[in-house]
């Protein structure tokens, strides 16, 4: 019934309304899941055709396998480490890799452990961060200085920590109520943060990390036209819009999400970017951070 | 000079847990074996034990249960005075007052709280420095018309701005959750969604009309204001309940999230008193499953 509504509802709605805001996108994968034979093998022929339609790599955040949670499923899957860093290595050929951070309380890998504005330990975060980031540079894998946050957990210790250790590009703000929490939240309020506007946040003199938003999720629906509405309902200006859109490696769907790419390309002229073009030129906000530390 | 000494005692030491044990069982009159440590022993491994020892023998003894919580984005300890006991050849000595002044001095953190009694509650208040916060509640009634309800009764969100927790204490909820299980196994239930925690435990409640089911939230976690009541919908689909029941202390920020509240004259109210920190003008995000006695 939702389907013949949406399709009746999309008959008569124009199909480049996005057009006019001139969008530069680029797909990032919350990549959780690599020990997965069958989801690795859909994630890597998705990154082919991906770059066949848009001559871009999009990027595969990874949860190193430091992380609590992965390393015991990784075992139970018997797994190995070895492996996983093979994984990448392929990986890295069809799209850039960066660092997706999912920390726990007293490292216990619970959904009720999650580290949240709201239930949180700076000592458990820094511990399991820096283990992480040692984990990359151990195997000689780069992050590309690309983080993302898992859970979509983002604080004034985290930010710093990255900006410590030299990241550049952090795609974990969102103006989407499902992705931002307290503190991001606060911080593109308080800044007048558009939506789709690329902003710089300063830790201390010569610190800091761009933050390219994350603008939605990409849906799994066979209607492209979602998407549009979706976008649609967070514009709150008429700029140009930069940002990604996200999905997990376990949830992509593959076909739709392609025939919305191709949609997207063909009637909203939407240019699917590396990272690094999603950078805007001039005028970029910067944000002043008093932190702890 | 007191005769009484005041020792910290070791649970992991197995005499003293049976020393703790026999004494609480002797005053409370019970057979408990291994509820009191069940009901007090945080995984941060922090709460103290505090007796009153007559030569070699324990004559009285508090519990303080120490609790982490997070105040403005740092993480802080406040212990929660719970399970007092005296021997009765003891009592009308001070052993009470002694106890709680020992703790003042010897207790590292940021506060001590409680949830006293009406006997505890004015000792508390007169004689030892507490100061008191009221609780308030609310029932959602939602046997009929659930969404209309909750509806009414919960706070429309707009951003997350209007729910803020700055100058708030928040307890760990996870930790509230783990000490709780080790208690009541599957009468706690909890509920999640979009990085929000809503947990607790039915209870029945005799009233004029019969008795009454209610869910009883023990704490919520609130990452996504704008996405809670999703949660609230989904307690009520997998519960057979009659309401459901928020009582929390009076100045907790959680109030923005409803639209309503009420005194809770007849609940225990919240007492503290400051250690490291003070906390005159911080609000309490404490919930009803922080007491001891949830």
């Amino acid at each position: 019934m939702k389907n013949i509504l949406k399709k009746t509802y999309y008959r008569f709605t124009k199909k480049d309304q996005l057009k006019s805001y001139n969008i530069k996108l680029s797909y990032i994968f919350h990549t959780e899941k690599i020990y997965d034979d069958d989801l690795f093998d859909q994630l890597m022929r998705f990154c082919k055709s991906y770059f066949e339609f848009t001559n871009v790599k999009p990027i595969c955040a990874i949860i190193p396998p430091t992380n609590a949670l992965l390393k015991k499923e990784m075992m139970v899957n018997n797994f190995s480490e070895e492996e996983f860093i093979n994984r990448v290595n392929k990986l890295s050929n069809f799209a850039d890799i960066g660092y997706h951070g999912h920390f726990y309380l007293n490292n216990k890998p619970t959904y009720f452990n999650a580290i949240h504005c709201n239930s949180y330990k700076k000592s458990d975060l820094t511990e399991q961060f820096i283990n992480d980031i040692n984990w990359f540079d151990k195997n000689k894998i780069s992050h590309n200085n690309i983080y993302s946050a898992g859970w979509w957990f983002m604080n004034q210790d985290l930010i710093a920590l990255l900006v410590k250790y030299g990241f550049q590009f952090d795609f974990s703000f969102s103006k989407s109520p499902y992705f931002y929490n307290q503190f991001s939240n606060k911080i593109l309020n308080l800044n007048k943060i558009k939506f789709g506007e690329n902003f710089e946040v300063q830790i201390a003199k010569n610190k800091k990390i761009t933050c390219i938003q994350n603008l939605i999720g990409f849906h799994s629906s066979k209607f492209p036209e979602d998407f549009d509405r979706n976008i649609m309902k967070l514009i709150d200006s008429k700029n140009n819009i930069i940002g990604v859109v996200n999905s997990h490696d376990y949830d992509l769907s593959y076909e739709n999400t392609l025939n919305c790419i191709k949609y997207q390309i063909k009637f909203n002229k939407v240019k699917f970017c590396s990272y690094q073009d999603l950078l805007s030129e001039n005028n970029i906000k910067l944000i002043k951070l008093i932190t702890s530390d | 000079m007191s005769i009484y000494d005041i020792k910290k005692l070791d649970i992991k030491n197995k005499n003293s847990k049976i020393e703790i044990t026999n004494l609480i069982n002797e005053v409370y009159v019970r057979k408990y074996k291994n509820k009191i440590f069940l009901n007090t022993y945080t995984r941060n491994q922090k709460t103290v034990y505090l007796g009153a020892y007559l030569k070699n023998e324990l004559v009285a003894l508090n519990i303080f249960i120490a609790h982490e919580l997070i105040f403005n984005n740092k993480n802080i300890i406040a212990y929660q005075s719970c399970w007092s006991a005296t021997s009765k050849n003891h009592r009308k000595k001070g052993l009470f007052s002694l106890i709680i002044n020992s703790a003042k001095k010897l207790l590292d953190g940021a506060f001590i709280f409680g949830f006293p009694n009406h006997n505890s509650g004015p000792i508390f208040l007169n004689k030892l420095g507490f100061r008191k916060i009221d609780l308030a509640k609310v029932n959602i009634p939602v046997k009929f018309f659930p969404n209309f309800f909750l509806g009414y009764y919960l706070q429309t969100i707009i951003g997350n701005n209007k729910f803020s927790v700055k100058n708030c204490f928040i307890p760990i909820e996870s930790e509230l959750i783990d000490l709780k299980k080790n208690e009541y196994n599957d009468k706690i239930k909890t509920f999640s969604s979009y990085n929000n925690i809503i947990w607790g435990k039915i209870k029945k409640k005799q009233t004029k009309i019969g008795t009454l089911s209610f869910f009883c939230i023990g704490g919520i976690q609130v990452n996504k204001p704008k996405l809670l009541a999703p949660l609230f919908k989904e307690i009520v689909k997998s519960e057979n309940i009659d309401f459901i029941q928020v009582i929390a202390s009076e100045n907790s920020s959680l109030w923005s999230l409803f639209r309503i509240k009420t005194p809770a004259p007849k609940t225990e109210p919240l007492i503290i008193y400051d250690l490291k920190t003070n906390t005159t003008n911080s609000r309490f995000n404490f919930i009803n499953g922080i007491k001891d006695v949830f």
